[in-house]
């Protein structure tokens, strides 16, 4: 297959680092008394900011996306958890699906385990998975109870008498729509999985034409098949973000085209929210 | 990518996915001659797999009224208009499929996904009549009828060269190796809707409450077990007929199986749209009234010989035994013979599971029914 061979080639070339540099490393702030939950917790002002280019997704079909171009990042640590901050631009929040309506969703990937060196940033590779976190703004809307899918469908609410109907729910509940993030494992293009065992957790805000997610998780988790991270060292990690408005799903992404490495404080950093300039005021 | 030899269309054709046939492939033939839209069918499906909540406009069986009808609207017209015209010249269509007509580089097929105004309407355009107006006092005098429209009725036609497998990214469509079904592995279908968007049938749907893909599975549950689907086993109008298709590429048509027959030894059945090329397997006999054009359109190029072949059905004994063994069975007739004007339906195991008289003999009744103490008026 002549598309096949042409992407073994590049990615080959991607993973060797040959096309895609390291981007500029983000730091991961030690702050001692609990990590910053809320998108919206003024603390987060003090930590600093990296801000990363995004680009229309070209490596596999069906190309394109890239409609939102830049993503800031902020990230603490407490020793327990890690909480990452991601925040981009959209004029429009699209929290529903219909067939022809999308939503906006951001992405963030990790290689299981501390691989050196790290696999491919694109899904990784058969013998090396990534495990992806991805937050979308329907699954949010649908956890937080406001969804609007009978307004767009009056015809689904109401007594539902058929059987097979609870059957099939029950089947995709969990890791379908009822939580805000649903976590991922790729060995390569396509092989996208959804991991029933959910660690992480995301909480989103959004106003002034602005998504902020905050996705937040234990540092170390019993799962196997989970990103490790350790205070101290560097972890990389990659991003993805989806706009609703511009039909954008599936390889129709804005991605950042190589890793991002994620240094994480040593827990010897002195931080504390105070430190760092926090008033709780702003917790949401 | 790979070249594969569509026999639909005379020709090769490059298909973007591996070309992976069947050892059986599942075919269907529908006479639309006699299709009366009572919907019976769309009812049988839609009550055995998709009356859940989100599935309100989903119909895998529909019946709309051609020519202005259309599940989900203007599913065909679109299609047609991006492949642009083509010819059939001895059995070979000189044009382009959905995949010759895409761009390669940013799309393996010319695709279309209707939204959700296409599909809630399902009935649109039903009963509309083509040709004008019908003047006072008129009447038809050809065999052509100026002012028409027929019932079409519709299923996934789990084609040979699936046009909604090749178009998924994560390869969660599959083509069952033992029937040809096409299913939707939905723990793997992350609701992309690719495959809403390649399927130029239409036939690919999205349900928006679990975002993943459905479409029909060709019940498979009752073809394991050698029965026939929903919509043909309650079709009233007995329309219908199912078994399985052979690929001329991959062996020798079968005159005793009745798809066989029908499709390569009689050719009265003929695939609909085969210039998409995706290679359908439901097989229609086009309703010999309509004006042929509008049919060469939807069939290709066999669509008068089918006309003739039908017409001819009083002196063909052996296709008029057959048509008789439409709904006459709730099993699969893998093989049938008309002997002594009595046509007989075979299941997979070589029983007889249908015995039908091409004409059935006249009953005479009492006009006084002592049993019901009732007359009768009709009494043949
Ligand atoms: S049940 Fe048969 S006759 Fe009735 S609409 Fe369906 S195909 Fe036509
Ligand atoms: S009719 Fe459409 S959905 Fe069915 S197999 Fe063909 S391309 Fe796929």
């Amino acid at each position: 297959m002549r598309i096949r061979s042409l992407l073994a080639v590049s990615l080959i070339a991607l993973a060797h680092g040959a096309a895609a540099a390291p981007l500029e490393e983000m730091r991961v702030v030690f702050v001692r008394d609990g990590v910053f939950a809320s998108p919206v917790d003024d603390a987060w002002a003090a930590i600093p900011e990296s801000t990363y280019d995004l680009h229309a997704q070209q490596i596999i079909p069906p190309v394109g996306g890239g409609s939102v171009t830049k993503v800031s990042v902020r990230a603490t640590h407490d020793g327990e958890e890690v909480a990452i901050r991601l925040a981009w631009a959209d004029p429009s929040a699209d929290r529903g699906v219909g067939v022809n309506t999308f939503r906006d969703a951001v992405a963030i990937g990790f290689p299981i385990g501390r691989p050196d060196p790290a696999p491919s940033p694109f899904m990784g590779d058969p013998e090396h998975p990534v495990v992806i976190w991805q937050w979308a703004a329907d699954f949010d809307a649908n956890a937080e109870g406001n969804s609007r899918f009978g307004e767009r469908y009056p015809h689904s609410e109401g007594v539902w008498i058929f059987p097979q109907d609870m059957s099939v729910r029950r089947q995709v509940r969990g890791w379908r729509g009822q939580e805000p993030v649903i976590e991922y494992i790729a060995r390569g293009f396509g092989t996208l999985t959804p991991r029933m065992e959910a660690s992480v957790e995301g909480v989103s805000d959004y106003r002034d034409n602005h998504w902020t997610v905050v996705l937040r998780r234990k540092l170390i988790t019993s799962n196997a098949t989970d990103a490790a991270f350790v205070a101290g060292e560097t972890t990389p990690f990659i991003i993805a973000i989806w706009n609703g408005e511009h039909e954008e799903v599936n390889g129709r992404k804005a991605v950042t085209y190589a890793w991002i490495p994620a240094k994480f404080d040593g827990l010897g950093s002195t931080t504390t929210k105070s430190d760092v300039g926090v008033s709780r005021e702003g917790d949401r | 990518m790979s070249r594969v030899f569509n026999w639909q269309l005379g020709r090769e054709m490059d298909y973007p996915y591996e070309d992976a046939r069947p050892a059986k492939q599942i075919a269907w033939v529908f006479d639309l001659n006699k299709c009366i839209a009572c919907q019976t069918c769309s009812v049988a499906c839609k009550m055995t797999w998709s009356s859940g909540r989100g599935q309100e406009y989903m119909f895998w069986n529909n019946v709309e009224t051609k020519p202005y009808g259309g599940y989900p609207k203007a599913w065909d017209l679109t299609v047609l208009e991006k492949i642009g015209p083509g010819s059939w010249k001895d059995g070979v269509y000189e044009g382009k499929t959905i995949f010759e007509a895409a761009d390669q580089r940013n799309e393996k097929m010319v695709g279309h996904r209707p939204g959700d105004e296409e599909w809630n309407h399902p009935n649109i355009g039903e009963d509309v009549i083509a040709g004008g107006e019908m003047p006072q006092g008129a009447h038809i005098v050809d065999e052509t009828h100026p002012l028409w429209f027929f019932y079409m009725p519709r299923i996934c036609n789990h084609c040979t060269h699936p046009a909604c497998l090749a178009a998924c990214p994560r390869r969660a469509i599959y083509k069952r190796e033992e029937d040809g079904i096409v299913l939707i592995d939905q723990s793997r279908c992350r609701g992309y809707r690719e495959c809403v968007k390649g399927c130029p049938y239409g036939k690919s749907l999205f349900r928006a409450n679990h975002e993943v893909s459905e479409k029909c599975i060709g019940c498979y549950p009752k073809i394991e077990k050698g029965k026939q689907t929903q919509c043909v086993e309650n079709c009233i109008g007995k329309i219908r007929g199912q078994g399985f298709v052979t690929d001329p590429k991959q062996g020798k048509p079968n005159p005793d199986n009745p798809i066989d027959f029908l499709v390569h030894v009689r050719k009265v059945a003929l695939p609909l749209y085969p210039q998409f090329g995706t290679g359908p397997n439901v097989y229609y006999i086009p309703p010999i009234h309509t004006p042929t054009d509008f049919l060469e359109q939807m069939f290709g190029g066999g669509v008068q010989h089918a006309i003739d072949t039908y017409r001819n059905v009083p002196q063909d004994e052996t296709l008029a035994g057959l048509l008789q063994l439409f709904g006459s069975s709730p099993e699969i007739m893998e093989t049938f013979a008309v002997k002594k004007k009595v046509a007989l339906g075979y299941n997979r195991d070589g029983k007889k599971v249908a015995a039908v008289p091409i004409t059935e003999p006249p009953q005479l009744r009492k006009s006084f029914d002592r049993k019901r103490d009732a007359y009768r008026l009709d009494v043949t």
